[in-house]
């Protein structure tokens, strides 16, 4: 009897601890998919999509009104304006007879529901070096009947067609129009004279009116988001006030409430009294990317409408969304992407690829919130990669455990085994040296989709024309040049000892056989080179600009990552001469390192569907959306035949028709630093070249474990406060990093 | 008057065994006892559930996990590999590190903090002025919360820290305390610091239940006060002794708290204790090193507590209580 008691006692506690070993249940995340971030999990919007560049050749500009979308583009060379009655097929065509050069701008509403047209008309290269020659506002009805039609006489005239753009159009009750340009809110009276301007000094992203009709400006402003009523009399922007915090977001004037906004990919209706606002859906459950939402509203019948713009695919659709219970939905098998963070690139990669699987399905596992420290999320993410049901993919970028502890943990897949077997993708055709990067022990744990060069740039005159160079190269450049002359931009002790000490990690640090020798003269030299640097960087406000710091001679070099062939033009620009990327200063080898810009992710061991989790990343890999995705995510596409075009097609001059049918020359691109912008022509060949063999010689990594380089960091403070000697602070990050290697072997 | 009570109950049970208890009835009383017992069972059962529950939950089950990751591979694959995992921790260089400087520190301070907090207690137990003032001094470490000893311990001991100040003034050199082979003689310092209070107050209690009236006795028969405290206080302490001991084993263990406060994950290897190890392969996920290192500690820390029982058994058996 007793034995059968102990039997029994037995069984309970063995049932208990295989409970406990397998981990017992995952409320530790927040899935996007169910009751995480307030959304209601029973239910789901399922969206159908619509493209709209099947109507016109372009979309400039676009608008809700009411249950209709308005959007205005070219057709044949000819400005038209489209309505259409969301989830109808009527779509109506309006062509509009604009003077030669003007174009619709930006779309917009007044208090009773007219659709507004902002259209500017340009003098000379609207691309590079035009500048305004009109603006004009015209007001139609709902059904496009032209009601008046505003003119700004000179109100704009000869303004640089850089920095004046529309952004936002909308009329108040009292008939006052609002137009948002670059940093500035124009107020005009209802004859078009130009009432106020008023400076924001920074860029506004948006201008819209609440329900009651005030107008509001969204921007991101030097302490965080600013959601600002525009007050004309007083020429002045007051914040609104509520206990809600607004964060980066994408806002709008609510249909029954005060605000409609988008904020990490969930779309939140609330009042400004109230307490907290109301999670309405999340876009990805949709398959909607939120970074590309134009515009978005709630119709009458409750659906939700929104407009989406890829840019890099030239693709906008309209999507309609239908609130559905879950159980309604078609089930697919569901992936679990674990993530503290889901960077911006990794969303849309996601929904791309949700919407295009018939099979599986992508569901957002990010663990703990903002309320949360770092430490405690990642203690939720470990624990969550060794429970009973672990996520199937592993974002590698923001992983919190370093490769090496992932393997050792057991909990990454091997994935040479589906790369080398796999029908469709062939390792030879991907670039070595970013496959090598999340390699170890031979096995190949993570394939990034995309890269970019993290280099060193300066003046051929002063770093030379070499591909590297040593710490004594930039010392004796910094000793040439006057006193108080920063060599790195916004660099400090803590960026450039981290940088400097992964680079030559393998100078210090024998991994294989887990010993360190940090009292090398190589170190010392790397100390004396980081205390030439500030303790903290200090932004200044009022401090010069980057290049004109560089132009008179106050910043020698840039750290940078390049991620295309245009920066070369951009360098040049800055720096006024020929530049060279020379990379971070080493001890004989590439100070150039070849780092992911892209979903980069792992597969788990335990996964119970490994396939699923291989395609997705196959899907990143694919050629057709290798050589689409790179302007995306900005950076080098993987796949060796998609470089080749991107690469080819940087030295492909581009050119445009002016008024009269001649083709010119344009700008392929512009970029744009601080207050300077830089037209971006076709690239040398040379400048390839240089590309190519930078990507050649890159290493892969250049970040060193937090841990290691904590404890060189908080030792060689001592160097750098001048209390101990370089051999001392050596000598006890010796002591201290052996113990760390000793104890992970 | 005692033997006339004693002859009444004698008499009595004879009474008692000459005439047995009528047996009539005697099924129904046995049932009803019996009945009694089981309800009583049940009662202490069910008082006892949430303890024993308790203890399996939150100790043998957590056991039983940890033994399990030992044996296996990762946590992921759950492979049996048997006693690799401890081999593999056993020929490891930090754990041998870990282990060295955890029983270095152990064998020093427990036996200084017994001895040491004794010392007081027999102190404050003499007729000396200011027991209580001195009383209280030494308990203060006790209200100290954790953050402010560390915070005080690193304004003395810091390389910019009061005692080099002081020494300074002597003409000695910097001595980076917390980071070279000192280190441990610091920790040492603070373990006593916060610990002798404790352990005082315990001895002091345990001094106070000596029977007055043997040590009056050893008084009169001219025995002298070490006699009277090697053969009588030493005697009755032997439990104290034994609890102290542990109690302190258990707060060397714990040092690694103030410890990583102090210095963090990876200190000067002199002050690299066994919890450093434990706490690091945790937040790496290596749970076998962990698992494996943990079962050999509890092995040590039976086998330690087992002798100090057959040790306490041996010293303190002849005496009451």
């Amino acid at each position: 009897m007793k034995w059968i008691h102990a039997k029994k006692v037995f069984g309970c506690l063995a049932a208990a601890a295989l409970f406990a070993v397998c981990g017992c249940g995952n409320g530790s995340g927040e899935e996007t998919a169910g009751s995480g971030n307030g959304v209601d999990g029973d239910y789901v919007y399922v969206a159908e999509y619509k493209s709209l560049n099947d109507y016109c050749d372009s979309i400039h500009a676009l608008r809700f009104g009411g249950d209709k979308l308005f959007f205005a583009g070219m057709k044949e060379d000819k400005d038209v304006l489209y309505s259409m009655i969301v989830g109808g097929d009527d779509v109506k065509e309006f062509p509009l007879e604009l003077e030669k050069g003007m174009h619709v701008n930006v779309l917009g509403n007044d208090a009773e529901g007219n659709l507004l047209l902002g259209m500017i008309q340009y003098e000379g290269d609207p691309e590079a070096g035009g500048t305004v020659k009109n603006v004009v506002i015209r007001k139609c009805s709902p059904e496009g009947e032209e009601l008046e039609t505003v003119e700004t006489g000179n109100a704009f005239a000869q303004m640089d067609s850089m920095s004046f753009y529309l952004s936002s159009l909308l009329q108040d009750k009292e008939g006052n129009y609002y137009l948002g340009s670059s940093k500035e809110v124009y107020v005009l009276r209802k004859d078009g004279s130009l009432y106020c301007e008023i400076p924001i000094g920074q860029y506004l992203t948006n201008l819209f009116a609440m329900k009651d009709g005030r107008v509001v400006a969204a921007y991101y402003g030097n302490n965080g988001w600013c959601l600002e009523e525009v007050n004309p009399s007083q020429k002045s922007l007051q914040p609104l006030a509520s206990s809600i915090v607004f964060d980066y977001g994408t806002y709008q004037g609510g249909v029954d409430t005060d605000l409609l906004y988008t904020q990490n990919a969930i779309l939140y209706t609330c009042n400004l009294g109230d307490e907290k606002p109301t999670a309405l859906l999340n876009w990805m459950d949709s398959d909607i990317d939120s970074n590309n939402l134009s515009d978005f509203t709630i119709l009458s019948d409750g659906r939700i409408a929104a407009v989406t713009r890829d840019y890099s695919a030239g693709a906008t659709e309209l999507g309609i969304l239908t609130k559905k219970d879950r159980s309604e939905v078609p089930e697919k098998e569901i992936l679990t992407y674990a993530s503290l963070y889901v960077p911006y690139f990794a969303e849309k990669d996601i929904v791309a690829f949700n919407k295009q699987s018939d099979k599986y399905r992508i569901v957002v596992k990010e663990y703990g919130d903002d309320s949360m420290s770092y430490a405690d999320r990642a203690a939720l993410l470990n624990a969550d990669l060794t429970g009973a049901n672990p996520p199937d993919i592993i974002d590698l970028e923001y992983s919190t455990l370093s490769l090496e502890e992932l393997v050792d943990a057991g909990v990454v897949e091997d994935l040479s085994p589906y790369l080398d077997g796999d029908t469709v993708i062939k390792r030879e055709d991907y670039v070595e040296n970013a496959l090598r990067a999340y390699e170890w022990d031979g096995k190949l744990y993570g394939i990034m989709s995309c890269f970019g060069i993290q280099t060193v740039v300066g003046k051929v005159s002063d770093v030379g024309e070499g591909s590297t160079w040593t710490v004594d190269d930039v010392l004796a450049l910094a000793d040439s040049k006057e006193s108080g002359v920063e060599i790195f931009n916004y660099a400090d002790r803590t960026n450039v000892l981290h940088k400097m000490c992964a680079l030559n990690e393998e100078l210090f640090i024998d991994r294989e056989n887990g010993t360190c020798d940090f009292s090398k003269e190589e170190f010392y030299k790397i100390l004396e080179f980081t205390s030439r640097f500030p303790q903290e960087y200090e932004y200044d406000p009022n401090a010069p600009s980057e290049i004109e710091k560089i132009r008179s001679g106050k910043l020698l070099l840039l750290s940078e990552p390049i991620t295309a062939v245009s920066q070369y033009q951009m360098y040049e620009y800055e720096f006024g001469e020929p530049v060279n990327f020379i990379g971070y200063p080493t001890f004989g080898k590439s100070g150039l390192t070849l780092v992911p810009n892209s979903t980069t992710v792992a597969m788990h061991a335990s996964s119970k569907n490994k396939e699923g989790v291989w395609e997705f990343i196959r899907f990143n890999l694919t050629e057709k959306r290798q050589e689409n995705m790179w302007t995306a995510n900005a950076g080098f596409p993987i796949l060796k035949s998609a470089l080749d075009k991107v690469l080819a097609d940087a030295m492909e001059d581009e050119y445009y028709e002016d008024e009269d049918g001649n083709k010119k020359l344009t700008s392929k691109m512009t970029w744009t630093t601080g207050d300077f912008t830089v037209e971006v022509y076709a690239a040398t060949k040379e400048q390839v070249d240089r590309i190519r063999e930078m990507i050649d010689t890159a290493q892969p990594g250049g970040t060193m474990e937090e841990k290691l380089y904590d404890i060189i960091r908080e030792e060689a403070q001592a160097y750098f406060d001048g209390q101990k000697k370089a051999e001392d602070v050596a000598a006890l990050i010796q002591n201290r990093v052996q113990t760390y290697l000793d104890e992970t072997r | 008057m005692m033997e006339k009570g004693k002859k009444t109950a004698g008499f009595w049970r004879r009474k008692k065994q000459e005439h047995p208890a009528p047996k009539i009835g005697a099924g129904k009383q046995k049932s009803a006892i019996q009945k009694k017992n089981a309800k009583s069972r049940r009662i202490s059962t069910a008082f006892l559930a949430p303890s024993v529950l308790g203890v399996l939950l939150f100790f043998v089950l957590p056991f039983l996990v940890v033994f399990f990751y030992a044996v296996v591979d990762n946590p992921i694959s759950h492979r049996f590999v048997f006693l690799d995992n401890f081999i593999n921790v056993f020929r490891n260089a930090a754990f041998r590190q870990a282990a060295y400087n955890t029983m270095k520190f152990s064998v020093i301070a427990v036996p200084l903090a017994v001895v040491l907090s004794l010392g007081l207690a027999m102190l404050l137990d003499s007729k000396i002025p200011f027991k209580s003032q001195f009383r209280t001094f030494f308990l203060t470490p006790m209200m100290v919360p954790i953050a402010s000893i560390v915070l005080i311990w690193q304004v003395l001991f810091h390389y910019n820290g009061m005692i080099n100040d002081i020494t300074a003034l002597f003409g000695s050199a910097k001595i980076d305390w917390l980071k070279s082979d000192h280190a441990q003689v610091v920790i040492i310092v603070l373990f006593l610091w916060k610990n002798l209070g404790y352990n005082m107050i315990l001895f002091m209690s345990a001094l106070g239940s000596i029977p007055k009236d043997i040590l009056e006795v050893a008084v009169l028969e001219s025995a002298k006060p070490w006699q009277i405290f090697i053969h009588i206080k030493i005697r009755y302490l032997s439990s104290t002794i034994l609890f102290v001991t542990i109690m302190s084993l258990i707060n060397s263990f714990k040092v690694f708290r103030e410890i990583y406060l102090l210095t963090d994950d990876y200190p000067y290897n002199t002050v690299y204790m066994m919890q450093h190890f434990m706490n690091n392969t945790f937040g790496s996920l290596d749970y076998q090193k962990l698992s494996s290192a943990a079962i050999m500690m509890s092995i040590v820390m039976i086998i330690i507590i087992g002798i100090l029982f057959l040790t306490e058994n041996h010293f303190g058996k002849d005496v009451e209580g």
